[in-house]
């Protein structure tokens, strides 16, 4: 289990002559084992937010820390392997690797880290199965529902047993039922696991599922609170 | 549309430099490639058929001797036959000129109804008398001299001092051979080439009302040793002679016009078809399909225009360069002084644009025809989780077969045809046939390779086949653009490198006197400035010359085609050397051929001809046609024409033609050769040209190695233009998969992986490229074979280039991983936040 801290954190970004903020001093603390819900409306910073967290970009000022290690003081190089071994992503669009079947998908970021196709392929499969998709191992994303595409995808985000899981708009693009679906799997498996979860929305019934609750708009944390539920729908 | 062009089409073309450039660069490749070839042979004929027809003037037929020259009296009975209004004679010789007598110059001398057949038309100055000489723009140019200045000349009497008695406006006579040409008065110039009244030629004007058939049958009948001819079918016969020469050079151009079109076609269709989504969202808004259309046709030809522009102005300019190394051969072996004109046909430069235009559209239109007509919102999501193709594309083998036939059957045609063009056509096909089997065959090829690279290289093979398989359309266009230049690369070197040995081999074992004398150096021109044969005396006096050998080679019309008829001393030639006897043939005693009708004759005449030993050979002479009988078939390199070989003194007594071009000497010792070298060089002034044994085949080794070495430019050029094939490509696909690069790089791939992929599919591709090329050149290099059989008659024993082959494959899978180096780059740096926000 990893922490993820957020201290003054700003970001913007440059289009043209204008300078747009998308996170402005925002300090949050997610501890180790929590289920932390980030809400707010589009542009409001929470995918910035998420991509800080996996060091897949880099704030304008202030400091990202995941488990005490400043993302900044580390090479891109370490940021993937850290990326690779301790966090699993989690995507709206599934971002699934449209020539891989499911199987494949999955293995893929165990054979990134050299472990055997063989050996690769074969936890994938376990996990696969753990998930329902017994029958669609050989699949390709093109042959899935949105569902199955997604729960492909949170079986990717879990194969290299992440102590980090880091889910951008997950039920965005599934409906509702299938978006519930997604939305127990994710807290079943952060109670399972015990990995900590920052988990970004703009829905509050998935917001909702989180541990604790946190609001941006415009960039700026505008509330935090705990409490499963409750919170979220006001 | 211009509107959507402004919008559209110029904000696509300035918002990536790089990527326009390098479409811009294939394009113009193509077209210089296309330009170079057809701009060099065709500046050499133009040059040849401008000589003829100014200095044939108003002639509708030209007499001239089958060999050799013109009886004296024949200008007379050409004058008194009925239907001939005015006959004009001339001598066309040539002055060897400049500061070391080196320059060859043609000259003409007229005589008899000079003014009503030629047009000489002065800038300044008078027509030339004695000891004068009246000199084009070019020439007056070239040596830097004026009306009554001298210009000294090398000829068979020795060097002479020549007045400028004016110099010739740009028409007529002053217009031939690019202006560099001289006019000689007639006297002098029969005392000095020791004519003796003998022409070789006579220009005919026919009298108003007479039918050209009945005269030229009464001049044939009067003049029987003669052929008339129209000047056109003369120049026609000169241009036969260059034919071969430049029949390698008609395969790289046909080859050239294949990969500068495919390379024109495979730029823009990757560029175009990278933009589908660009049109999807067009279509959303409104745009109707034919005006997509519309707008890449626009786009198309205001590319293919401007590159193909900029194309054919490189392609003119590299023309320049090979037109000097294919006019040396010409000059060494055809027409002496001939001018390095660059002669450009405004008209097919054009057509050549045009051809770029074309490919770049037909490239273009396909991908945008696709992208027009996909439904927007398809268009607009398609990288998401639509089905992936990976089609097989078997059919495309089924038309790979039909073109292979086509390719077999122009063989089949080439083997009786004595031009090169069914050779062209099936190199033509055989390309067109691996093109066209390259999607297929790649397709199997990666599948198939698929346990031993993965095995071997891992995941990251594993997503380059994936992205291969994906469009194997794509990445087989890229392959056969480098297999087509690695098949030109194999193809023609197998043939380069046969051809250079066999030569080579040849000439060492067949040149063997220590030292030769000459007006000039081979190629400059030595065979049409005569020497006197008295020189061979004042050579044999000089002390440790232990013989002299008198060479002389003049042309000879056998059948319909023409020969080189040499004469030597048989006793002194066969102190240094005897001939290699023709494989299957019986070797002669060639002391047989002293004084009597024989001759022996190279393997390629017999070939060509279809004479074996012991047939007779019917030759015409001055004096009527003379039966020779063949006594041996000698293997010989000395003329793509054929050789003919016959005694001094049977030469003399047939032809009358006591001129030598060189004397061969051997000397009492090696050691011997500096003072007579200096002694020699004493002689006419200084004004001989002296070169030792090795320095003699060092010069001919020369001339054979620049012809080559223009063929190495196209090579080069071929091998660029697949290169930038393979980056253009590679930028695309990494383009295309910024998303899924973004996705791998957030599940853990590093950046070196992601390098790694790029570059094992860029790998793959030159790879495939490579196999394919190394498989056509094969093919190549039979085809031409056996059109250098066919046109050359010499049987070149076939060796495959395999160093040639190791080397282009090296060189081809280094340049296809550097090219696809900087999209690799690209794609690992690439922001993997803003790519997973892609859509």
């Amino acid at each position: 289990m990893i922490s993820v801290a957020f201290e003054n954190v700003i970001k913007h970004f440059d289009r043209g002559t204008e300078r747009v903020l998308a996170l402005d001093r925002v300090t949050l603390e997610v501890p180790a084992g929590q289920f932390c819900a980030v809400m707010g409306p589009s542009g409001s910073g929470k995918s910035t937010l998420l991509h800080l967290a996996a060091g897949i970009d880099s704030p304008s000022g202030g400091r990202v820390l995941v488990d005490g290690t400043d993302l900044a003081e580390l090479s891109d190089d370490q940021r993937t392997l850290l990326r690779r071994r301790r966090i699993g992503l989690v995507f709206q669009f599934f971002n699934l690797l449209v020539t891989l079947s499911a199987l494949e998908n999955v293995a893929l970021p165990l054979q990134l880290d050299g472990v055997g196709r063989r050996e690769a392929e074969r936890r994938a499969g376990t996990l696969l199965v753990d998930l329902g998709l017994r029958e669609r191992l050989q699949h390709r994303p093109h042959q899935l529902s949105g569902g199955q595409m997604q729960r492909v995808a949170i079986a990717r985000a879990l194969v290299s047993e992440p102590s980090l899981l880091l889910a951008d708009e997950p039920t965005g693009n599934l409906d509702s039922q299938a978006g519930e679906e997604v939305l127990h799997l994710l807290r079943a498996t952060a109670d399972r696991r015990r990995h900590t979860v920052l988990l970004v929305t703009h829905d509050a019934h998935a917001a909702s599922i989180g541990d604790r609750l946190v609001r941006l708009h415009d960039g700026r944390m505008v509330s935090d609170s705990y409490g499963a539920g409750a919170s979220a729908a006001g | 549309m211009l509107a959507l062009l402004r919008l559209v089409s110029r904000r696509h073309l300035t918002r990536s430099p790089g990527r326009t450039l390098l479409t811009l660069a294939g394009v113009a490749l193509g077209v210089a490639a296309l330009v170079a070839i057809d701009v060099t042979n065709g500046s050499s004929t133009a040059t040849i058929d401008e000589l003829v027809r100014a200095y044939a003037g108003k002639a509708q037929f030209t007499v001239s001797a089958a060999s050799g020259t013109l009886e004296p009296g024949a200008l007379g009975v050409a004058a008194a036959t009925p239907g001939v209004a005015a006959a004009a004679g001339s001598l066309q010789v040539v002055l060897l000129v400049g500061p070391d007598l080196r320059i060859a110059l043609p000259a003409i001398a007229g005589t008899g109804d000079e003014d009503a057949i030629r047009e000489y038309v002065l800038e300044r100055g008078a027509r030339p008398t004695e000891q004068e000489v009246l000199l084009g723009g070019e020439a007056a140019r070239r040596l830097g001299v004026d009306i009554g200045g001298a210009v000294r000349a090398l000829t068979p009497l020795g060097v002479r001092s020549l007045r400028v008695s004016g110099v010739l406006a740009d028409r007529g006579v002053g217009r031939a051979n690019g202006t560099f040409v001289a006019v000689l008065p007639y006297a002098t110039t029969d005392v000095l080439y020791q004519r003796e009244g003998r022409l070789d030629a006579i220009d005919v004007a026919l009298a108003p009302g007479a039918r050209a058939n009945d005269v030229a049958a009464r001049l044939r009948s009067a003049l029987p040793a003669a052929e008339v001819r129209t000047p056109e079918a003369r120049g026609g016969q000169t241009k036969k002679l260059v034919a071969s020469l430049q029949s390698l050079l008609q395969v790289i151009s046909a080859l050239s016009l294949f990969i500068g079109t495919f390379l024109v076609f495979n730029t823009m269709s990757i560029a175009v078809a990278q933009r589908k989504r660009e049109f999807g969202i067009l279509r959303a808004l409104g745009v109707r399909q034919r005006e997509v259309v519309a707008l890449v046709t626009l786009e198309a030809t205001f590319i293919g225009l401007a590159a193909s522009a900029a194309g054919a102005a490189v392609g003119v300019l590299m023309a320049q360069a090979f037109l000097g190394a294919v006019n040396t051969q010409i000059r060494a072996n055809f027409v002496a002084g001939l001018a390095d004109q660059l002669v450009v046909p405004w008209p097919r430069l054009v057509g050549l644009v045009l051809i770029g235009v074309a490919a770049a559209l037909v490239g273009a239109l396909g991908p945008a025809v696709a992208a027009a007509s996909a439904a927007p919102s398809e268009a607009m999501t398609v990288p998401r989780y639509a089905a992936v193709e990976r089609p097989l594309r078997l059919r495309l083998l089924g038309f790979a077969a039909v073109l292979g036939l086509l390719c077999l059957v122009a063989v089949n045609a080439q083997s009786n045809a004595e031009t090169a063009a069914p050779g062209s056509v099936a190199a033509f096909a055989l390309m067109l046939a691996i093109a066209v089997a390259a999607a297929p065959l790649l397709a199997l090829g990666v599948r198939a390779a698929a346990p031993l690279v993965e095995g071997v290289l891992g995941l990251a093979a594993r997503l380059a086949r994936e992205s291969v398989l994906r469009s194997p359309g794509r990445a087989a266009v890229t392959a056969a653009a480098l297999s087509a230049a690695i098949t030109m690369v194999v193809g023609l070197a197998s043939f380069i490198d046969s051809e250079r040995t066999t030569i080579f081999g040849w000439l060492d074992q067949a040149v063997n006197a220590d030292m030769f004398v000459s007006a000039g150096p081979v190629g400059s021109n030595s065979a049409p400035s005569p020497l006197d044969p008295s020189l061979a005396e004042q050579i044999r006096g000089i002390p440790g010359v232990r013989a002299v050998d008198l060479y002389r080679q003049v042309r000879i019309e056998v059948g319909t085609s023409f020969a080189a008829l040499a004469s030597v001393d048989v006793p002194t030639y066969l102190l240094r050397g005897r001939p290699q006897f023709a494989p299957g043939t019986r070797s002669a005693d060639l002391t047989e051929l002293v004084g009597r009708d024989l001759v022996f004759v190279s393997d390629n005449f017999a070939n060509r001809i279809g004479i074996r030993q012991d047939d007779t050979l019917r030759l015409n002479t001055p004096d009527g046609p003379v039966d020779f009988r063949v006594s041996a078939i000698a293997v010989d390199y000395t003329s793509d024409q054929g050789l003919i070989f016959m005694d001094r003194t049977t030469y003399v007594r047939h032809f009358h033609d006591r001129s030598v071009d060189s004397f061969a000497v051997m000397l009492e010792r090696p050691a011997d050769l500096a003072p007579v070298r200096d002694a020699v060089g004493r002689l006419e002034s200084g004004a001989l040209f002296v070169q030792s044994n090795e320095e003699f085949k060092g010069s001919i080794r020369k001339i054979v190695n620049d012809f080559f070495s223009t063929t190495y430019v196209m090579e080069a050029i071929a091998l660029l233009v697949g290169v930038l094939g393979v980056a253009n490509t590679m930028l695309v696909a990494v383009l295309e998969r910024r998303r899924e690069i973004g996705v791998l790089r957030a599940v853990g791939a590093t950046r070196r992986q992601i390098r790694g992929t790029v570059l094992i599919e860029a790998g793959t591709i030159g790879a495939f490229g490579a196999a394919l090329g190394l498989a056509g050149g094969a093919g190549l290099a039979a085809i031409v074979f056996l059109i250098s059989e066919r046109t050359t008659g010499w049987v070149i024993p076939f060796a495959y280039a395999w160093t040639a082959a190791a080397t282009v494959t090296v060189l081809s899978l280094a340049a296809a991983l550097a090219a696809a180096w900087w999209p690799a780059r690209r794609a690992a740096r690439a922001d993997v936040a803003g790519a997973l926000m892609y859509e």
